[in-house]
């Protein structure tokens, strides 16, 4: 199939649901639970002209990329620095397994325990999410450091530093950009969790609003709007790492690996 | 152990290859001369003067092309000369063009390791060693894993390289007897595990010699049939 029938197949389904979601809300369910697309189209047309949609969506930004910022830079520096020493690595792998495993969503209700309902919990969340993803993949990255490479790096007159930079780094490149690349997205669900328990304002706080309010139209396009912006995101992303990858064999191109 | 009770000299300037049943330890023996292993006992000399840690006169082709895969080819090229801090960044690039295009990659300066074949992996490999001017080379089997074309190819140049700039010594590892004598002044045979030295067997075929044809002359065979007894009966004595 070339790319124009591709995107019309994907057009036609696109339609079809939505169709099948405005036919079926009043003659099958009631739109009370569900909504319907027009309903959540109205609504969200009218949160555009009044601006409440843009001034949700700036609140969560403005929460979701400064939290995104600081976990990137200290999951970076953790993970490069813990990941230096065999040793500390070896002591320290039950409590790095253990604190993998928390389910981090659920540490929400205590953030805003710790940080009140202001801006500083969403922050606190997004960072924390973000910290969590970019560390371990940045950790793995340099774990599984190509030990060939660096023999032939330190042969070609590499310095301590040097192969740091020069071969460690470019080396686990793919594992860092990947950290920093899927955190984006679960930054962004943290903010809007960490709104759902406690805000006044945002994303997170209007969905939740909306709900309490038994306003399913309202619900429904915040969801969309989250949709929407997760999938820009990860497209917009999806190109900077095939960029910044380009040294990468693709699938496809794997005759000569 | 590996290797033990080696005794090893090679001169200035010489051509030497190594061979031996596998697992005999001559990577061993290629890694303790360059200094990314130490000997446990004994020592080992350059010039004279007892030396630890990695000797960067020293040049090192192992035998997996090992390119960094996230550098050009001519990024790798350039890398030896960026970590000595030799030349200017212009300079640089400059050497490791002239390099690439008298290796025949001409074209292929902005590749990335993916898109190269076998061959041309290890021409970069070897232009990367040559590119800094090392007085001593090693190569692990550098034309192991590809066709005999190529490798015949591949000889050529790199006998040629040799006979242009030199003074260099080359220390060669290699499976193959043939490549072994045609290039070598002279061929080491070493014994099974741990690794000593069976015996030395001194090419005197003359130079420059042509490598396509250099197997037929009737020289060539007798040394082929000497090493290849001394040999045959190390790896005997492995199986038995």
């Amino acid at each position: 199939m070339n790319r124009f029938a591709i995107n019309g197949w994907r057009l036609l389904i696109a339609l079809a649901l939505l169709g099948l979601w405005e036919g079926l809300s009043g003659p099958i369910f009631d739109p009370f639970w569900l909504s319907r697309p027009s309903d959540v189209a109205l609504f969200l047309w009218k949160s555009i002209l009044s601006g409440q949609l843009i001034s949700d969506l700036s609140i969560t930004f403005q929460a979701t990329a400064i939290g995104y910022v600081f976990g990137a830079i200290l999951g970076l520096a953790f993970g490069l620095a813990l990941a230096q020493s065999e040793t500390v690595a070896l002591v320290l792998k039950p409590f790095i397994l253990a604190i993998y495993g928390i389910p981090r969503i659920a540490l929400a209700p205590m953030f805003i325990l710790w940080f009140g309902i202001a801006l500083a919990s969403k922050v606190m969340m997004a960072a924390m999410m973000t910290f969590m993803l970019v560390f371990f993949n940045t950790y793995e990255g340099v774990r599984t450091a190509d030990l060939e490479l660096r023999s032939v790096a330190r042969v070609l007159g590499a310095s301590r530093w040097r192969l740091f930079f020069y071969v460690t780094i470019p080396n686990a490149s793919p594992w860092i950009i990947a950290g920093l690349r899927i955190s984006i997205p679960q930054a962004l669900v943290a903010a809007v969790v960490a709104e759902f328990i406690a805000s006044t304002g945002g994303l997170g706080y209007r969905i939740m609003e909306t709900t309490s309010g038994l306003n399913t139209a309202g619900t429904m396009a915040g969801i969309v709007v989250l949709m929407v912006v997760v999938m820009v995101l990860n497209g917009l992303l999806d190109r900077l790492e095939k960029k910044a990858l380009r040294w990468r064999p693709k699938e496809s191109d794997t005759k000569n690996v | 152990m590996a290797l033990s009770n080696l005794s090893l000299d090679i001169h200035e300037g010489e051509f030497v290859t190594v061979v031996g049943p596998s697992g005999c330890g001559k990577s061993t023996l290629l890694n303790i001369i360059v200094g990314l292993l130490e000997v446990s006992s004994g020592e080992k000399r350059f010039r004279g003067e007892i030396l630890r840690g990695i000797n960067k006169e020293i040049g090192y082709v192992t035998q997996q092309d090992n390119l960094f895969p996230w550098r050009t080819v001519l990024g790798n090229v350039m890398f030896g000369l960026e970590m000595r801090a030799i030349g200017t960044s212009a300079e640089r690039r400059e050497k490791a063009r002239a390099l690439l295009d008298h290796v025949g990659l001409n074209g292929f300066h902005h590749h990335y390791r993916h898109e190269l074949s076998g061959g041309m992996r290890q021409r970069v490999n070897i232009a990367r060693t040559l590119v800094y001017d090392p007085k001593v080379i090693l190569l692990d089997e550098p034309f192991g894993p590809l066709d005999a074309q190529t490798r015949l190819q591949l000889q050529d140049t790199l006998l040629k390289l040799w006979q242009e700039r030199a003074g260099i010594t080359i220390v060669f590892i290699t499976h193959d007897l043939i490549e072994a004598i045609a290039l070598a002044d002279r061929v080491i045979v070493m014994t099974a595990r741990p690794g000593r030295i069976r015996e030395i067997v001194p090419v005197s075929l003359p130079r420059p010699r042509d490598i396509y044809t250099i197997h037929t002359d009737p020289a060539f065979r007798a040394i082929y049939d000497k090493v290849w007894a001394y040999l045959a009966e190390e790896m005997k004595h492995k199986s038995e």
